[in-house]
């Protein structure tokens, strides 16, 4: 026991010359390419990008050809084309926008809050000039 | 030119029979139960994901090994989405969301190797995911809530001459789900596919033409490689976009009412 702890002291007050060493180095690296971090998060962005806009399209156009394809039917079974197929196509439009909405706001609620100096950048233009 | 068909890719071929069932004296009218190219890449994906979970799993390490390290990182990957998505609650349902993550991503996978047969470009797959994922989110919905579940189709605060209009809106918006569901899901594999066939078909046919011919195949070429890193990216993103989905009415069954 006695003997761990002076291992663990020893370690914390001077620094094994080669771990030392070695971790300067990786330092040294990562100064080196700061650029991982930001590149990976750019990445990251894009493809989020891109599963949103995949997203959106399918939920709109998915709410119209279910509407269309419903009042089809309904037309198909009373014989009234075309008439419920008119009624409900404008109404899949309307759920289709209220689709892209919804998940526009719930994208929205996910992504971290933007910081609040930045969104402002320089609104004092009445003593700029 | 059947090599550079790019639609062959996804014929249902049949590998074996396991015979016909329900056939009438004159043995039409059955069914036949067949083993296909798309149920044998659905084995290979249930197998590699069990195998390599229960292999990785297995040393149960406090300090993971890094195969170990994959298998937890996937596991708080999706514990995490349904909890921020779905609420500690929908945790019941993180086998189910966990399944279809790990499904879809590696069907997709298996997909992109030359010659292997991509299981979610077939719509029937799609669908059927979807639909399961609709008939939990009704059956559980229903179950919890009762006729509570309907407050769904009816948002709070809204005056009554306008729930007429809305009600249905709603009620479409939910049955367009499972079609958006599926259908992004396959169209986005089919496409890619397609897509990728394509343009390799236009290297073998562009180099046919002589030399000229094949300094041209260079730029179709280099449009193969970019498109099959951006479908590897596609692969993984229409996983993640399922099971987030998933996740998202899973939640609507949940705490209906919104």
């Amino acid at each position: 026991m006695a003997d761990s702890k002076n291992i663990k002291s020893t370690k914390s007050e001077t620094r094994r010359p080669e771990t030392g060493e070695l971790g300067d180095k990786i330092r040294q690296a990562k100064r080196e390419r700061p650029g991982v971090a930001a590149a990976n998060a750019i990445r990251h962005s894009e493809m989020r990008g891109m599963g949103r806009s995949f997203r959106m399209a399918s939920e709109f156009v998915a709410a119209i050809i279910v509407a269309a394809a419903l009042g089809m039917g309904l037309d198909a079974i009373f014989s009234t084309q075309p008439i419920f197929m008119i009624v409900l196509l404008l109404l899949g439009f309307g759920a289709g926008v209220m689709n892209v909405t919804r998940a526009a706001a719930e994208m929205n609620a996910a992504a971290p809050k933007p910081d609040p100096d930045k969104l402002v950048p320089d609104d004092d233009d009445d003593d700029d000039y | 030119m059947a090599g550079t068909d790019p639609i062959s890719q996804f014929k249902v071929k049949t590998l074996f029979s396991f015979g016909t069932i329900g056939a009438d004296e004159n043995g039409a009218n059955g069914v036949d139960l067949v083993f296909t190219n798309s149920a044998l890449f659905m084995v290979l994906t249930v197998g590699l994901i069990a195998t390599y979970l229960i292999l990785s799993t297995r040393g149960r390490g406090l300090v993971p090994s890094r195969l170990q390290l994959v298998s937890e990182m996937s596991y708080e990957f999706i514990a995490n989405m349904v909890r921020s998505s779905a609420g500690t609650e929908g945790m019941k349902f993180f086998p189910l969301v966990f399944s279809l993550f790990s499904f879809i991503l590696i069907a997709n996978m298996w997909g992109m190797f030359p010659y292997f047969f991509a299981v979610t470009s077939q719509i029937i797959i799609t669908a059927a995911l979807a639909l399961l994922v609709m008939a939990v989110v009704i059956i559980y919905g229903v179950w919890k809530n009762g006729f509570g579940f309907l407050k769904l189709f009816v948002p709070s605060g809204i005056p009554l001459p306008i729930l007429f209009i809305v009600v249905p809106i709603e009620v479409l918006s939910f049955l367009s789900r499972p079609l958006s569901l599926s259908l992004r899901l396959f169209g986005n594999i089919l496409a890619g596919h397609i897509v990728l066939k394509v343009f390799a078909g236009f290297i073998v046919s562009l180099s046919a033409l002589g030399a000229l011919g094949m300094f041209g195949s260079i730029l179709p070429f280099v449009m193969a490689v970019a498109l099959t890193g951006l479908e590897f990216l596609v692969s993984a993103l229409q996983a993640f976009v399922f099971a987030i989905l998933t996740c998202i009415y899973l939640n609507d069954a949940i705490h209906p009412g919104h």
